[in-house]
């Protein structure tokens, strides 16, 4: 390819990386530890 | 941001997989990594009339090396040719915008960079590519590739890819030549159009 002669010579550091990299694996799905709190029950309400 | 230019780029195949090759001196573009450009000015059969400059990092003015990218898509479609010694099997060429980044050199027609990646590539397939074959170039006992085979190939790059239907890369040069905003003069990539396929 003919681009002719140098002007300028200049530096370029992306903010973004231009290389669409490979994305990471997810990581597994955190588990509820054991001691964690249990939904609180439904309480039936007063009867009339 | 990087600068964003045009540039062509040979499909061949390598070990099974098709790739983007650089058309003049047969370097492989590995998907999702950058290219870097490496000057090969030491090797003696690389230019024979100048060994006796020193080794550099590439690129510098007082040389040619670099990673080529043109202002326009018509530069860069009539850049791209069948190297003297091909390494592999050609099946197809491609053109698209490619960014640079790292140390550049501003030309008078265009840049030659440190590093570099695609930012999105354009294949020019004949009108109903998905049945018709594109003959492998040189070698035409292999296989031939559908285009849109290619295209999906090439969707490895994680990059927009699109087919044109037209014949070669002169008439895709021609149809992008269309759209102004295709036409680059190193300023960042416009958002990319959402790609037609792969």
């Amino acid at each position: 390819m003919e681009i002719g002669e140098p002007r300028r010579t200049y530096t370029v550091e992306p903010l973004e990386d231009p290389v669409p990299r490979e994305l990471p694996e997810e990581a597994p799905e955190h588990e509820r530890p054991a001691d964690a709190p249990a939904e609180p029950e439904q309480v039936p309400g007063p009867t009339r | 941001m990087p600068t964003v230019g045009w540039r062509g780029w040979l499909v061949v195949e390598v070990e099974g997989a098709l790739r983007l090759c650089s058309p003049r001196y047969w370097m492989v573009w590995q998907p999702r990594a950058e290219a870097v450009a490496l000057c090969r000015l030491g090797e003696r059969s690389y230019w024979p009339l100048r060994p006796s400059v020193p080794a550099h990092a590439a690129p510098v003015e007082g040389c040619r090396c670099g990673i080529y990218a043109a202002p326009t898509a018509a530069r860069a479609a009539a850049s791209v040719t069948d190297p003297p010694r091909p390494r592999g099997r050609i099946v197809h060429q491609v053109i698209g915008r490619v960014s640079l980044w790292g140390r550049v050199v501003e030309c008078e027609r265009g840049w030659r960079g440190e590093r570099a990646y695609p930012a999105s590539l354009v294949l020019p397939a004949p009108p109903q590519a998905a049945r018709r074959r594109i003959l492998p170039r040189r070698r035409q006992r292999s296989r031939s590739v559908p285009a849109l085979e290619i295209a999906h190939a090439l969707s490895a790059y994680g990059v927009p890819v699109e087919l044109v239907a037209c014949e070669t890369l002169g008439e895709l040069a021609a149809a992008l030549a269309t759209e102004g905003s295709r036409q680059l003069s190193g300023h960042p990539a416009a958002p990319s159009r959402p790609s037609k396929s792969a």
